[in-house]
Order: C-alpha cells, then sequence, then structure tokens
C-alpha cells in the first residue's frame, strides 16, 4: 500500500502545470516536433529527480530559498487557477471570489493529517487515471497521423529549449517530497508513468489539431476535447472533463501549505502571509496581462534558477 | 475560527454572478451574412421556448456590431453553443473572410464545430425567407451530411478543418456551395479557396473526383455505352519522384444498368469494362487536373504530401510538376440478375 | 438477622410487590425468604426452595439442602440490591445470606427480523434477554476460544454489558482499548445498545458503527476479527470496527450466487454516488453551464420553465423537502390508521403540482429518483448522511455551478477519508488497498484468507 500512495503523490505532483502553461509554449516552439521534445524532456526530468534525491535539508540558507520558491509556486498555481476558471467555467464572477472557496478547502485540508491525504490522493489518482483513459479512446476515432510527420523540421535549438521547459516544470514540485523517504528507483519509475501518460494527451492534441491550429489556441488541450461527440447525442462535455485538471492544483496547495508550515512555525504569521499573496495576485497579478504574460513566459528560466540555487548545496561525496 | 467561517458563508451569499435561467436565453442555430455597400448584413434564425422560429435581421459596418445588434429587438440572451451552420455570400467570401474567422475562433463560447457554406446565386438572407417549422441549420446540416452515399458532391468537414488548411500555406481550403433553386436549398459543389479569398466552384463532376484524390468518400457514377457503372470504394497513393507525381489508384465499381448485348457470365467480358472504364475515368481526371493547373490553385494539397515525404520546400509545385495518372478498377457487384434478354 | 430484616423492610417500604416469607423449621431457626413478586417465577421458587424447605427440622448447612444451578454465598448487605432486581430469591438463615436464581422469562419469543429481511439464509433475530443472544451466537460459534467479558453500566440501571470476541484471531489492542472506554462510561441509565454510541465513537457525519439483529452476521463478523458487544434488554448488536462497503452491501448477499449478485453491487455502489449527486449536477447545468444539454432537450427544458415562477433553486428545495416530510411522516405513521396519507403525498409529488405550475415534470423525476435510490441502503443512518451531503452539494453548487460541484466532491472524498473507526480507516478495501477483504464484502469474488488489517491469523481454508 505504501508504494501505491507514493505513486498517487509523485503523480499529482508533476502534472499541475502543465495545463495552461507548459502545453501552449511547446506548441508554439516547436510544432510538430513536439514529441520528441517531450521524451527528451523526461530525461531531463529524470536527471533533475537524480539531483533532487542527493540534496541535504539541514543547510540555514536553504529555508530561506525554500519560502520564496514555495511562494512562487503558490502565485503560479493561483493565477493558473483564476485564469482557467474565469475563462471557461464562471465568466462573470469577480476573480477573488471564484480563490476564496479554493483556500478555504485546502487549509481545512490542511488540519488533517498526512496519512489521510495520502489516502484521499490514491482514490483521486484512480479516478483520474480512469478518466483520461476513456477520453482518450473517445478521441482516437479523429485521430490522423499524417499531421504530425515529418519529424526533425524545426530548429534544434527551439526543440531543446521546449524540452527544458517540459523537464523543468514537471520535475520541481518533486522537492516537494523530501520528507517522504521515496526510494530512489520507484520515485524514477513513477515520474516515467506520468509523463508518458502526459505526452499521449500531447500526441492526441497535435494529430487531431494540426500543429498550425494548435500554436494559436491559449488552452489547445481544452479545445481538442469540444471535439468529442457520443451517439451524435451527448456532445459539448468539455466543461466536465476538464474538471479533472483540478485535483493536481489542490495537492501541489496542500503539500506547499503544509512544508510553509512547518518552516514558519507560528500559525498567525502563516495566514498573513497566505492571505497577503492571494490579495496579491488576485489585483495585481491576474487582472493585469502585462505581468501575466511575462511570469507564464519566464516561469521556467526562474524555477531553473532556483534549482541550481538548491543544486549549489549539494554535499560532495 | 467557527465564526469567522460563519461571517465568510455569508458573503458567499452575494454571489450568483453567472446565474441564467434557461428561458432566458435565445438558441443561435444558423447565421447567414453578406456585404453590400459597405456595410455586413446578418439573418440569425433564434430557437427559443415560443412555438415558432425567429428569424432576426441586423446590420452594421463592424462584425461585432452586427453580433451585438440582435440585442435592440429580442429579448432574449443569445448563446452560440448551439451553432450548426454559417452561410456566407460570394462577396464575404472573397474579400472579408479573415476577419470573420478571426471573430468567430477567438470568442470562446462559439464551437467550432459548425459548418461554413458558401452561397451563390442569390444573397443567403433570402433563405430565410420562408415561414417554417424547419430550422435551417439543421437542414442544411444533415443534407450535407445525408448526400455523401448518393452524390457525392459536398465538403463534410467542419471549420476547424477549413481552418487549418487554410492556416497551412502548403495547403488551399474547399467549402460546400448551395443555390436556391426553385424555393428549395440546392447543393451545387465544391467552392475553392487560394489563402483566405474564395474562387470559383466546381461542377458536380469535378467535385465528386476532387473528393476521390483528397481520400474523402467516393461515389462516381460513368457511363459508358448503354451501360451505367458506379465507382463506390478507392483506394488512393501518391508517388513522388523530381517533379513527377504517379497517382495510383485501386477501385471498386458496380454495375448499376446493362443494356448492350455483352453476356455477363463470360468472365472475359469483364475486363474490357474495365479496360473502358479506366479510360473513361483517367480523362476526367485528367480534365479535373488541367483545370486546376490553369488556375493555380493546388486543392489536391500536392505540395503539403511530397513535404511529408520529402521534405522539400517547393513552390507552386503543382504548375511545374508532370502528373501521371494509373487506374486499377475492379467490378465485384453487378446486382440479382445477369441481363435482361431481348430473344 | 432482624436488622437485616428491618433494613430491608425500611428500604423497600413502597414497593408493594416485596414478598418477605417466615419458615419456622424449630424453636430456634427461622428462616427468611424473601424476593420480587414481579421479577421471579412462583414456580421456580416452589420447586426450588420452598418445597425443600417445609417438613425439615433439623438444618447443617442449607447449601447441601437448595437445589438449583445457581446459588451464590453473599458477603455484604449492598449486593442484595443487585441480586434481588436481577430475579433472585434471597435466604436468609442465621446470618448467612443466599441468593437463588428463579428469574421469571419476561421476554417475547424469538421471531423474524424485521430491518434487514432476507429472501435466503436464516431468520431468527435477537430479543431483549442476554442469556437467549449468547445462546444463539454460541449456537454458531461451537469453539473454546469464544470469550466474553462482562461489564456492568449505569447507577441506577446496572445493565449487563459483554464483549465478544475470539482469541486467537481477534486483535488485543483492540480488545484492551474497547474495554477501557466502556468501563470508563458513568451514567445513569442506559436503556439500549445505542446509548453507547458517544462514548464509542468520534463524531462524524457518516455511521460507524453497526447495529445488527442477526446473529449470523454476528458470528461471521466474529470469524474475521471483528468484536460484538451485547447489552441486557436490547435487541441489537453492536459489531465494531465497520466500513463504508458493510453499510451499502445487505448482509444476506452472501446466499446468493456470487455472478449475478456482483452486477447488482455494482448497481448500489453506482446508485450511492447518484442519489448524492444528481439534483446539484442538474442545477448547476441548467443554470450555469446550459451548453452541456443536447440541443434537442433544451428546447423541451426551456418551454417547462417558462411557465414557472420560481427558479430552478428553490424547486429543488421544495421538492427535496416535501420529500423529507413524506418520509418523516411514512416512518412514524402506524399501518392501521389507513393508506389515505400515501395518497395524500401522492398528490403533492405528482400530476396535481405540475398542472397547478409550481413545479416542472423534470424536477419531478429527478427528486423521484433520487429518493428510489436512496431507499437502497436499509440502515437509517446512511440514509442521514446522504441527506446532509446532497444539500451541502446542492447549496454550494446553486452559488458556482460546476466548479462549486467539483469543490464539493474533493470536500466530500476527504471527509469520507478522515472518518475513522477505532482507528481504522473508513474506506478501508480502497484506500488501505486490501485484497481479501475486497473479495470478501465489495465483490463476491473467491477468497481464501483472512484481511492482514484486521488479524494476524490469516489461514482460514486449505489453500
Amino acid at each position: 500500500m505504501k508504494t501505491k500512495e507514493q505513486f498517487s503523490i509523485t503523480y499529482f505532483l508533476t502534472r499541475p502545470f502543465f495545463f495552461g502553461i507548459i502545453y501552449s509554449q511547446i506548441f508554439g516552439l516547436s510544432e510538430t516536433d513536439s514529441i520528441i521534445s517531450c521524451l527528451l524532456g523526461t530525461i531531463i526530468g529524470l536527471f533533475i529527480i537524480f539531483l533532487i534525491s542527493k540534496m541535504d535539508y539541514s543547510d540555514k540558507k536553504f529555508k530561506t530559498i525554500q519560502i520564496f520558491f514555495y511562494l512562487f509556486l503558490f502565485i503560479l498555481a493561483i493565477s493558473s487557477i483564476e485564469t482557467y476558471a474565469s475563462s471557461f467555467l464562471l465568466t462573470k464572477t469577480p476573480k477573488i471570489i471564484i480563490i476564496i472557496p479554493a483556500i478555504m478547502l485546502v487549509s481545512y485540508a490542511n488540519q488533517k493529517d498526512m496519512s489521510v491525504i495520502k489516502k484521499c490522493a490514491f482514490i483521486f489518482a484512480i479516478i483520474s487515471i480512469f478518466s483520461t483513459i476513456i477520453i482518450c479512446l473517445l478521441l482516437s476515432n479523429y485521430l490522423n497521423i499524417q499531421n504530425i510527420l515529418p519529424f526533425f523540421s524545426h530548429k534544434p535549438l527551439n526543440i531543446l529549449k521546449s524540452a527544458m521547459i517540459f523537464g523543468v516544470m514537471s520535475a520541481s514540485p518533486n522537492i516537494l517530497l523530501k520528507d517522504e523517504n521515496i526510494p530512489l528507483k520507484n520515485h524514477l519509475i513513477f515520474y516515467l508513468i506520468t509523463t508518458i501518460i502526459n505526452t499521449t494527451i500531447a500526441f492526441l492534441t497535435l494529430a487531431i489539431l494540426t500543429p498550425d491550429v494548435a500554436k494559436i489556441y491559449s488552452y489547445p488541450e481544452y479545445m481538442v476535447l469540444k471535439r468529442i461527440r457520443i451517439f451524435e447525442f451527448i456532445e459539448n462535455i468539455e466543461n466536465l472533463s476538464v474538471l479533472i485538471w483540478y485535483f493536481d492544483y489542490f495537492f501541489l496547495l496542500v503539500y506547499i501549505f503544509k512544508k510553509m508550515q512547518e518552516i514558519i512555525k507560528k500559525r498567525v504569521i502563516f495566514f498573513i502571509i497566505i492571505i497577503m499573496t492571494t490579495l496579491l495576485t488576485t489585483f495585481f497579478i491576474a487582472n493585469d496581462f502585462y505581468i501575466t504574460i511575462w511570469i507564464y513566459k519566464y516561469s521556467s528560466i526562474i524555477i531553473s534558477t532556483f534549482l541550481i540555487l538548491f543544486i549549489s548545496t549539494l554535499k560532495h561525496k | 475560527m467557527k465564526k469567522i467561517l460563519l461571517i465568510f458563508i455569508i458573503l458567499f451569499l452575494t454571489g450568483c454572478y453567472d446565474y441564467m435561467e434557461i428561458n432566458d436565453l435565445g438558441f443561435i442555430t444558423a447565421i447567414g451574412i453578406d456585404y453590400e455597400e459597405d456595410t455586413y448584413k446578418a439573418t440569425f434564425e433564434i430557437l427559443d421556448d415560443s412555438d415558432d422560429i425567429q428569424k432576426i435581421k441586423s446590420e452594421s459596418k463592424t462584425i461585432s456590431n452586427l453580433f451585438d445588434n440582435i440585442s435592440l429587438i429580442i429579448s432574449k440572451v443569445p448563446d452560440y453553443h448551439h451553432l450548426k451552420t454559417v452561410i456566407i455570400s460570394k462577396s464575404v467570401a472573397q474579400n472579408h473572410l479573415k476577419e470573420l474567422t478571426d471573430f468567430l475562433i477567438r470568442s470562446p463560447e462559439i464551437r467550432n464545430e459548425f459548418l461554413l457554406v458558401v452561397c451563390e446565386g442569390t444573397s443567403p438572407l433570402e433563405l430565410f425567407k420562408k415561414d417554417s417549422k424547419e430550422s435551417i441549420g439543421e437542414k442544411i446540416a444533415k443534407l450535407i451530411k445525408t448526400s455523401k452515399n448518393q452524390t457525392n458532391i459536398s465538403y463534410d468537414r467542419s471549420f476547424e478543418d477549413i481552418l487549418e488548411k487554410i492556416l497551412n500555406k502548403k495547403m488551399e481550403a474547399t467549402a460546400s456551395v448551395i443555390t436556391l433553386e426553385n424555393d428549395e436549398i440546392t447543393l451545387k459543389g465544391i467552392g475553392l479557396f487560394k489563402g483566405y479569398n474564395y474562387k470559383y466552384f466546381l461542377d458536380t463532376k469535378k467535385s465528386s473526383l476532387l473528393n476521390i484524390l483528397n481520400k474523402e468518400n467516393t461515389n462516381y457514377s460513368i457511363f459508358i455505352e448503354n451501360m451505367e457503372t458506379k465507382i463506390y470504394e478507392s483506394n488512393v497513393k501518391y508517388d513522388f519522384k523530381e517533379n513527377t507525381v504517379t497517382i495510383n489508384i485501386n477501385a471498386k465499381a458496380k454495375i448499376i444498368e446493362n443494356t448492350t448485348q455483352m453476356d455477363l457470365k463470360d468472365n472475359k467480358n469483364y475486363l474490357i469494362i474495365e479496360k473502358k472504364l479506366n479510360k473513361v475515368l483517367e480523362n476526367d481526371l485528367n480534365d479535373l487536373i488541367n483545370n486546376l493547373k490553369d488556375n493555380n490553385i493546388d486543392a489536391i494539397n500536392l505540395n503539403d504530401r511530397q513535404y511529408k515525404k520529402t521534405r522539400k520546400n517547393r513552390n507552386n509545385y503543382l504548375k511545374n510538376a508532370d502528373i501521371k495518372i494509373n487506374i486499377d478498377t475492379k467490378i465485384n457487384w453487378k446486382g440479382s440478375i445477369f441481363q435482361i434478354d431481348e430473344n | 438477622m432482624n436488622n437485616y430484616i428491618k433494613r430491608i423492610k425500611n428500604e423497600f417500604a413502597s414497593s408493594p410487590d416485596l414478598v418477605i416469607k417466615k419458615i419456622n423449621i424449630n424453636l430456634l431457626h427461622k428462616v427468611y425468604v424473601i424476593f420480587l413478586d414481579t421479577l421471579s417465577s412462583q414456580d421456580k421458587i416452589n420447586d426450588y426452595i420452598l418445597k425443600k424447605l417445609v417438613n425439615i427440622n433439623l438444618i447443617f448447612n442449607i447449601e447441601n439442602i437448595l437445589p438449583g444451578g445457581n446459588v451464590v454465598k453473599l458477603k455484604k448487605y449492598d449486593e442484595i440490591e443487585y441480586y434481588l432486581y436481577n430475579g433472585f430469591t434471597i435466604v436468609i438463615d442465621n446470618k448467612n445470606i443466599y441468593a437463588v436464581e428463579t428469574r421469571a422469562d419476561i421476554v417475547r419469543s424469538i421471531s423474524t427480523n424485521e430491518t434487514e429481511p432476507s429472501i435466503k439464509g436464516p431468520k431468527s433475530a435477537f430479543v431483549e434477554n442476554f442469556q437467549i443472544n449468547i445462546g444463539l451466537i454460541k449456537k454458531r460459534i461451537k469453539n473454546h476460544h469464544l470469550k466474553i467479558k462482562n461489564i456492568t453500566i449505569g447507577r441506577i440501571s446496572n445493565i449487563n454489558v459483554g464483549i465478544l470476541y475470539i482469541d486467537n484471531i481477534a486483535k488485543k489492542e483492540l480488545i484492551e482499548t474497547v474495554y477501557q472506554k466502556l468501563e470508563s462510561v458513568d451514567i445513569d441509565l442506559i436503556n439500549d445498545s445505542a446509548d453507547l454510541y458517544p462514548y464509542l465513537t468520534k463524531k462524524s457525519i457518516f455511521p460507524t458503527l453497526i447495529y445488527t439483529e442477526r446473529p449470523d452476521r454476528c458470528a461471521d463478523a466474529l470469524a474475521s476479527g471483528k468484536i460484538v458487544i451485547i447489552c441486557d434488554e436490547s435487541p441489537n448488536a453492536i459489531i465494531l470496527p465497520a466500513f463504508l462497503v458493510d453499510f451499502l452491501h445487505p448482509y444476506s448477499d452472501r446466499y446468493n450466487k456470487s455472478v449475478n449478485i456482483n452486477l447488482t453491487k455494482i448497481i448500489r455502489l453506482i446508485c450511492f454516488f447518484l442519489s448524492i449527486m444528481v439534483p446539484a449536477f442538474y442545477i448547476s447545468i441548467i443554470n450555469y453551464n446550459q451548453e452541456a444539454i443536447p440541443t434537442s432537450l433544451i428546447i423541451n427544458f426551456a418551454t417547462q420553465r417558462s411557465d414557472i415562477p420560481f427558479p430552478a433553486v428553490i424547486e429543488c428545495f421544495m421538492m427535496l423537502i416535501i420529500c423529507e416530510i413524506l418520509r418523516e411522516s411514512d416512518l412514524r405513521f402506524p399501518t392501521k390508521y389507513g393508506s389515505s396519507v400515501s395518497v395524500l403525498g401522492a398528490l403533492l409529488i405528482g400530476e396535481a403540482a405540475v398542472s397547478a405550475g409550481l413545479v416542472t415534470p423534470i424536477m419531478i423525476i429527478i427528486t423521484a429518483f433520487t429518493y428510489i435510490s436512496s431507499l437502497i441502503f436499509t440502515d437509517i443512518e446512511i440514509g442521514n448522511a446522504i441527506r446532509t451531503y446532497r444539500f451541502i452539494f446542492l447549496i454550494i453548487s446553486a452559488m458556482f455551478g460546476l466548479y462549486g460541484f467539483m469543490i464539493t466532491f474533493i470536500f466530500f472524498i476527504l471527509n469520507l477519508c478522515d472518518t475513522k473507526s477505532f482507528d481504522f480507516f473508513y474506506t478501508f478495501p480502497i484506500s488501505p488497498f486490501d485484497n481479501s477483504y475486497f473479495k470478501d464484502v465489495f465483490f463476491k469474488l473467491k477468497n481464501n484468507l483472512r484481511s492482514k488489517y484486521l488479524t494476524k491469523n490469516i489461514t482460514k481454508e486449505k489453500l
């Protein structure tokens, strides 16, 4: 049972930044070669996880860097939730009212024990994998492999850039799992399975919408779901299928809260920091497109600098 | 702690910004757009909870005002999720398609699975004049879909497919064309685009041949000297070498009507019939390709196909290439009888 | 001796059923027989005591004269009250106090069970007597490893409560914690085993103990490592620890064919979720995300809704509350008063409400569907828990649409995973995943072992 729970939490912590941030950037940079950049990105991600397992937590400098890193992940997650919910599901509600129930739910879950959250993660992992399999089967009717050929027809620099984006953004939240003592071999296998699922989703979106069309959308993995049609009667179920991506954000936020509370020991200061950052993101970052697009574009570079700072604390053995 | 939660819950009761009653919505199923004398004119077909289907007109100089002016007349909030067809006139298709596509793709409420249809001969606004209980959007969509088995002269793909072909610089887009004949909506053929501009449409024979070459449905009837046959299944392959293209077609045919003196119990006669079929088909295909070459429209997407196989970026491929056609048909259906004898 | 009689007469002054009989054996020797008329049976007193004491002139040791299986010698005066009220007869003889068991059978006979009916399988149910209940269980487990621990609870009531377990199967820590919790109970009066509920569980919406009337279910639970608590004067036994799957499937599944019953189990599982979520899903689709409804239905819904003055949320609340009122009145009303109540209820939810222009037909279908699917579960506690969550789902998705539906779904599963029944996780066969309990209860498949989570002795048949 322990391995099953560890699989489900790695599954949820590698997935969150795919929706809205990774896919659109990869499709824009390397159009038909996105599959190759995904495969290269998994290799980079596996290497990053190997480095994470060698890190040492006992440095004091490490803790201050950790707080800023978790705050940045928190800002990115909250702005992502707000833009996605307010562009598809609830178009007229102000963003502050969208984010308040999410924060309340996460702080309620924060009071529970870690073992409860892991049991919860296992159930949600079953639901999520089952629904992605059904959606992939329903979409496979519209596949056209001619849309992806030919391979290796774009600049190698773009392919490498998109591979870096893929690897860094998907492997970096795994730093939150340092205390779980997952053995290295299992961790690598779990990460590999999750990225295989995500590359099949990228493959399907590219093969159904051609790369030219997928380039112009800002949420291509959502636009693909509009093509599902069952029995010529059930259609337009994209708003239901998109809710699966929310579970990843929930678990990411719960883990961020837990780890930050271990470092900042007093509850009052912790709540003040959380409330100030949510107000900051909703009123200054999410409502102003200038800053939002800047953050999305350069998020991978900021996260990779944090990773380099972490890796510099490696003890030489 | 619980009192703070109660205060927060009271705050929520001021919400419900997106709450919409279902009988306040008007569902738009078809739109017809025309451009005359510097203004856009449109008719919208709206289904709602009353018994009639309402047809609302609006005019404006810009596209967004065109869609917003519905609210001056009707008291329902427009809902575009059930849009079935958009019918554009020839003048819009020739000059203003780019603005229209940008507007339609950018709004998230419009699901891009509708059909784009060009109306020749009359303005699309006249299609909506009849007082009928049938919605025109659904009628056109079903007409295009169900005619595939008998006369294969329409292009049954959604707007997103047309957009793919426009955005890809190596392909050219096609769309179905309709007219109004004797007060009935009839299909006319396939219209050809070059980039965002509409050029002309092919007649029925050439449209079904174009469907065969593009690997869509196959349904083409051939008449040879007192015998009528029909090709119902085909397999098309393209071979590319330096500036020459060979198109290999394997087809299956059926005999529909036979009043010749040929004895269909003798198997040598089938070879004779097949040879004649191949010749007629080759002539017809060469006609189509010459037509496309003269107008310089790459409707069979040769440029894109050769790029995917040979990775060479070529412009004006259709004009400079040498095209050969090899056809191999086999008859494997002749019906319940051999022949009607006169003796 | 006279002191004892005076004290007894003072304490039991206004109970007219106390009988004190004085027997003179010889001039110097007197024997007093004291009993409560309402709790003892006259036949047994005559047979065991009175017939033997008359016609005797000399007694050396009264214990050898009194027949009867259960004769206890009392040491203190204070124990007299306990034994008198349990139906014993007190014999006082020269400062020796003896208590002889002559209990009257004020109990109904064993009948068929009413709350968990079954077509196949045994039909006997527990009654309000401690000895008969334990006898019904012991007839099914004829093994010396079955042990019982006795506790008396209640200052005024002094009711006997027994904890049953099988020695080499159940976990020792579990037995110790249950025993300590029941020992620390200090209240006036308990009437039924349901009064022990607050001492054995923590606060939660879902029920964490099983109440059952069937002795075969208790025997099966004992054999898989669980503990049974039986309370005197109560026809229900408590089985702990309990998990969610135990409430979803009735016990009589065990006596049916496994291939057919697996399909019914899948239907029940789907109905559990549908009965909670369907009204909220309908409201969020009708009011917030209308694109998910197919074109052919949407005009239909719009025409239905145009005649109704209320918004859809208020309609939904009204219908659900009316159905709750119907269900309550159905439970309380005795069947002999006639069936006109059901006719009145059917009028409210039916054609009359639609033609009066108050509700749409689709809302009636949805409420009827939710109630039919919630009636599959026979346990009342599960029905109440489903109702609580149904209202929470409805309120939040009426404010936020599909986004609120998803948030409440996460909250629901988080609460499910958080409830614990004696430190065992409530979502047991799925979330701490266990192969053998899954095959036993969740689906009916071939299974050879007991589950490792509940016991260490896992072999039960020849492999």
